[in-house]
């Protein structure tokens, strides 16, 4: 039962399955539904893998334009509100002289939310269509994404601390716009994506194309 | 691997949709409404053009309506004709509002004396403020450069016609029983030229105040009234002070405004009133404003209407409207004069006039019911007097210190004050209206004397200083003041004062005290001297140190002598007789010495001015020219008894300078008046001396000789002739009178008291013996070398000698002298001695005396008796004890 795995085959071909909670391995005949090690329930793949991550990107993919056109935060100053978007931010900054800041928050806010989205969605579809891809570079890219991912929740971060700082009524305030809550799905749905997509299927698809 | 079917993997798949499908289904349809919001509410664009785009700034320049953003500016672009293109995004709910009449403008903050708008673009920035209009839809406007006047709605629009708009502006605002009830909208030039139309609202649920009869008025912001006992200033409210206003009847019928009617708006509340017109004439308009009002102890009845100027009288005839209550007192004799703002160091008056311009004062004729009306009147410069007043007139020599409407006080209270100064009609003197309130004039009398209160006094003596000055008013302003020596009392004061009594005025209290003596021309006397004397004009003239007069004039007399003119004051008359003598008292006198310096003055003013004092002296002669002119004397002394001269006459004037003195055994006697060169080539000295010692030494035998210092190893003498000069030593002689003397520069030798007894010494040389060498009798001075020569045949010398009287009986026939000069050096085995009579000796020589105490003591030794001089002492003599007895 507890005979070594081959390196070079899935497990799954292997009727080995793992648990995610405990980190062992179980054959998957025996243990279908329930981890004989640590009883948190198990399956060879994450269950509906493909559909969740789908359905997330789908989500961040339609939240992605609101947060990115619309304001993400309004600056009443004296009276007056001066709404700004993530790009037109980036762009006082610049005209701060402050390029550095304002490439961070380029990355950050908008860069890392469009490449983690296509490279998702990239991966995603390579899954689906079972592309003929070298699978680690594919895994290299998706543990890039999710690391990087969750850098994108500073924004909101600032934002929050921003709101509860500066405010002094009409003199000086500051108050999250649409794309504040945008961002935030795009955010969460990216990161619940990636959560949700298993990267064993990335092998299995190769696998399954052979 | 078990063969366990049961175990076979088995692989389901599964098509169970997943509900995380819910997420992305609500996002679409939140896109989806979005993206409809986005299309249908498109934003306008509109372009409005600015003349200038001061203060617009893309993204950030808003446009509001009602407060509300509607927009912003998106771009601006230079207009390629005029201005600039300002693009604006108009939100989509707002689109509504552009219509081809809708107005923009730019809210900047203003700040004007009546309002202050626009204050919050101080900080949120100027923004682009929006104006429905009517018409079409429209995308491009024109930006109206000021702010359209927003009129209520169903406000009452009322039009005023007026001459000018003075303070008249857009925003004035129109009073009824100062509430605000309207605004002027619109302030437009006749088509003509000739008006001001003005377009005002006034708020709908006032406007049934407005009547067909009503009449419309300019209220100035300030309404001033003017009284003696202050001013009242009246306000109708501060916006009128600084905007003006206008204010309104509403009389009570019933008659609504004509449509489209057009209102006077006048000047005043009084030009539509009907009243006494009346003419008055003045010579120039000065602050008198159009308008100025005519005030009746400050009540104000009526108001000069116009003034124009009258090309033929070229005077200026102003039209002035009187209230028909007051018009009855506008008679023959009333008055009008001008009420002018006048500001000076010692009052402020009127000075509301500065502002609202000077007014009419009017009074009117006590008897005015029996006078005809009349209705041309010259006006005034000032009110005259009228008959409260006690006029009285004044005479002074100048008006320093005077002036109109200065006070006249008594004992510090103010009783008048000064109407006028003019020149009498000889034109020598000023004369000076007083007016005298009719309460004090009994204070008046014949005897009462008016004096200037000359602001400061000012004395000056070592003493100190002390400074005495009246009220800074009068300091400022000068003043009169009024003197009674006998203070009236208003029971006695019955004798009423003659119309056209003058009264003088005096320079100073103290003048008012001494009276009338102060005008009477002072008298002049004219002092003769050879050389001026350091006075200046004005320097003053004492007698026993009171000033009776001072210097008035110095110039050179026909006959080469100075000439100094004094005036000595009327009331000191009497000291000017031929007795008087006059000398100068000018600076000081210093006398120093070794024992310090003397300083004698006469007083600081003459130290300063110089002066010249004057004193009766019974028995003076010769202090009176010919020509009536008195000789000025350098002293008194001098003046009185004056010295009396003798001459000396020396080879050489040595130090000798006038004014060096003539000293009598310590005495001053007199002094050198003159030095001249004779016609023998000798000096001629002439000496003043005081009279009570001349008899004693112009006397033959008297002898005089020069002191001067003499510093020499034998000591110093008369040191402190180098301090204060050299001076002549008088020996007075004894025989008879003699007024001329042959002067010696030195001491004489047999001076004084010590001539004594001469003796002749015989000696082989004179050695180191000198003329005045002295002669010792045990070391003590007992006389001198008088004198010493080659005796008949030259073979030896003669000395002679003087012994001091006290001295003479020392001298025996057997007495031995020897020479005491030098020192005497003895060099033997036991050693070296050395001897010296005394450093004296040792320098200047000397001759050692002795009597031999062996003998038996000889008689004294007669007059010019000779000895023989030792060449060598012997030591015996030097132990002689002789005793001589001082008298026998």
């Amino acid at each position: 039962m507890d005979k070594p795995l081959k390196p070079g085959i899935s497990a799954i071909q292997q009727n080995r399955q793992l648990c995610r909670i405990c980190d062992t391995d179980c054959s998957i005949t025996g243990n279908a539904t329930y981890c004989p090690h640590c009883g948190s329930p198990i399956s060879p793949r994450i269950k509906n893998s493909q559909q969740k991550t789908w359905a997330l990107l789908f989500t961040a993919i339609v939240f992605i334009f609101p947060a990115n056109l619309y304001p993400i935060t309004y600056l009443l100053k004296n009276n007056t509100l001066y709404p700004d978007t993530i790009f037109s931010g980036i762009l006082s900054l610049l005209d701060s002289d402050m390029p550095a800041i304002a490439f961070i928050v380029f990355i950050a806010s908008i860069l890392v939310p469009i490449l983690k989205i296509l490279a998702l969605t990239f991966i995603s579809f390579a899954v689906h269509f079972q592309w003929q891809l070298n699978p680690k570079k594919q895994l290299i890219a998706f543990s890039i994404v999710e690391w990087i991912g969750r850098w994108s929740i500073l924004d909101l971060f600032v934002i929050s601390i921003m709101v509860a700082v500066f405010d002094k009524g009409n003199l000086l305030s500051v108050y999250p716009g649409i794309a504040a809550t945008s961002f935030t799905v795009v955010v969460v749905t990216t990161l619940f994506a990636a959560e949700s997509f298993d990267t064993r299927l990335i092998w299995d698809a190769n696998i399954d194309a052979k | 691997m078990q063969n366990n079917p049961s175990s076979e993997t088995v692989i389901t798949k599964s098509h169970s949709i997943s509900p995380i499908w819910f997420l992305p289904f609500i996002a679409a349809i939140l896109g989806a409404w979005i993206l409809f919001q986005n299309i249908t509410h498109k934003n306008e664009h509109i372009t409005i053009h600015f003349s200038n785009a001061d203060s617009i700034i893309v993204d950030k320049t808003k446009i509001r309506y009602k407060g509300v953003i509607v927009g912003t500016v998106k771009k601006i672009e230079l207009d390629e004709v005029d201005g600039v293109n300002v693009f604006a995004e108009i939100e989509s709910h707002a689109t509504f509002l552009l219509k081809e009449k809708s107005q923009f403008w730019l809210v900047s903050p203003k700040a004007s004396l009546t309002s202050i708008s626009g204050l919050d673009t101080l900080f949120s920035g100027s923004y682009i403020n929006l104006l429905p209009g009517e018409g079409e839809a429209a995308t491009t406007f024109e930006a109206t450069t000021e702010q359209p006047e927003i009129i209520p709605d169903n406000a009452l629009l009322i039009n005023l016609k007026s001459n000018n708009a003075a303070s008249i502006n857009i925003g004035t605002p129109i009073f009824f029983k100062k509430i605000q009830v309207g605004e002027i909208v619109r302030v437009r030039l006749d088509k003509s030229g000739k008006f001001v139309n003005i377009q005002a609202f006034i708020e709908s649920k006032y406007s049934h105040l407005i009547k067909k009869e009503s009449q419309f008025w300019n209220i100035s912001g300030l309404n001033a009234n003017i009284s003696r006992s202050g001013v009242d200033i009246k306000l109708d409210s501060l916006t009128s002070l600084i905007a003006g206003g206008i204010t309104f009847s509403s009389p009570d019928s019933d008659t609504p405004p004509v449509k489209d009617q057009q209102f006077n708006l006048f000047e005043n509340i009084d030009e539509s009133k009907q009243g006494l017109q009346i003419t008055l004439k003045l010579t120039n308009t000065d602050n008198l404003p159009n308008g100025a009002g005519i005030l009746f102890k400050g009540h104000g009845i009526g108001r000069i209407n116009h003034i124009r100027y009258d090309t033929d009288s070229q005077l200026f005839i102003a039209q002035a409207t009187i209230n028909p209550a007051f018009s009855e007192m506008v008679t023959e004799n009333a008055q009008f004069w001008i009420e002018k703002a006048s500001i000076s160091f010692s009052k402020i008056e009127n000075l509301s006039n500065l502002i609202t311009g000077d007014y009419v004062g009017f009074s009117y004729s006590e008897n005015y019911k029996q006078e005809k009306q009349k209705t041309e009147f010259v006006l005034n410069n000032n009110q005259l007097p009228s008959q409260e007043y006690a006029s009285i007139t004044l005479i002074a020599d100048n008006a320093n210190g005077l002036t109109a409407g200065a006070s006249v006080t008594y004992k510090g209270l103010k009783i008048g004050n000064i109407t006028s100064l003019t020149l009498t009609k000889d034109s020598k003197h000023i004369k000076a209206m007083l007016n005298i309130n009719k309460q004090f004039s009994y204070l008046i009398n014949k005897n009462s004397k008016f004096h200037l209160l000359s602001g400061v006094n000012f004395k000056a003596s070592l003493q100190g200083i002390e400074v005495n000055s009246k009220p800074l008013k009068n300091i400022l302003l000068g003043g009169i003041a009024l003197y009674n020596k006998y203070p009236p009392t208003k029971k006695n004061s019955k004798t009423p004062l003659k119309t056209n009594q003058l009264f003088h005025l005096y320079a100073s209290k103290e003048m008012a005290k001494l009276g009338k003596n102060v005008f009477t021309a002072p008298l002049k006397v004219s002092l003769l001297s050879k050389e001026l004397p350091s006075v200046s004009v004005g320097s003053p003239v004492y007698y026993h140190k009171l000033k009776v007069g001072e210097v008035s004039d110095l110039t050179l007399h026909d006959s080469g002598l100075m000439q100094t003119s004094l005036e000595v004051s009327a009331q000191f008359k009497h000291l000017i007789t031929n007795k008087t003598v006059f000398w100068n008292i000018s600076g000081f006198q210093v006398d120093a010495g070794l024992s310090g310096v003397k300083v004698n003055a006469e007083s600081l003013l003459s130290i300063a001015a110089g002066g010249i004092a004057l004193e009766l002296a019974p028995s003076v002669k010769g202090n009176v020219t010919s020509q009536g002119q008195y000789r000025l004397f350098d002293s008194y002394q001098q003046a009185t008894i004056p010295p009396k001269q003798l001459t000396l006459t020396y080879d050489n004037a040595f130090d000798l300078k006038v004014g060096n003195k003539v000293k009598l055994k310590g005495l001053d006697i007199g002094e050198i008046s003159n030095l001249t060169l004779n016609k023998h080539n000798k000096i001629d000295v002439t000496l003043d001396i005081d009279a009570k010692y001349f008899a004693k030494v112009a006397k033959k035998g008297s002898r005089f000789w020069i002191v001067r210092s003499d510093i020499s190893l034998s000591g110093a003498k008369n040191l402190s002739t180098l301090i204060s000069g050299v001076f002549i030593n008088v020996s007075p002689g004894t025989g008879n009178a003699l007024t001329k003397f042959t002067g010696e520069s030195h001491e004489p030798l047999l001076a004084q008291n010590k001539t004594g007894l001469p003796i002749t010494l015989l000696a082989d040389n004179a050695g180191s013996t000198d003329i005045s060498s002295p002669v010792y009798y045990r070391q003590i001075q007992i006389g001198e070398v008088i004198n010493k020569r080659l005796n008949s045949d030259a073979s030896g010398v003669e000395i002679e000698l003087n012994i001091y009287p006290e001295y003479a009986y020392l001298i025996r026939s057997n007495s031995v002298f020897w020479p005491a000069s030098g020192f005497n050096l003895d060099v033997g085995i036991t050693g070296a001695a050395l001897k010296a009579t005394s450093l004296t000796s040792l320098i200047k020589g000397g001759i050692n005396m002795s009597t031999p105490d062996d003998e038996k003591l000889q008689p004294a030794s007669k007059a010019f008796a000779s000895f023989e001089l030792q060449s060598e002492s012997k030591n015996s003599w030097l132990k002689w004890k002789l005793k001589i007895p001082k008298s026998n």
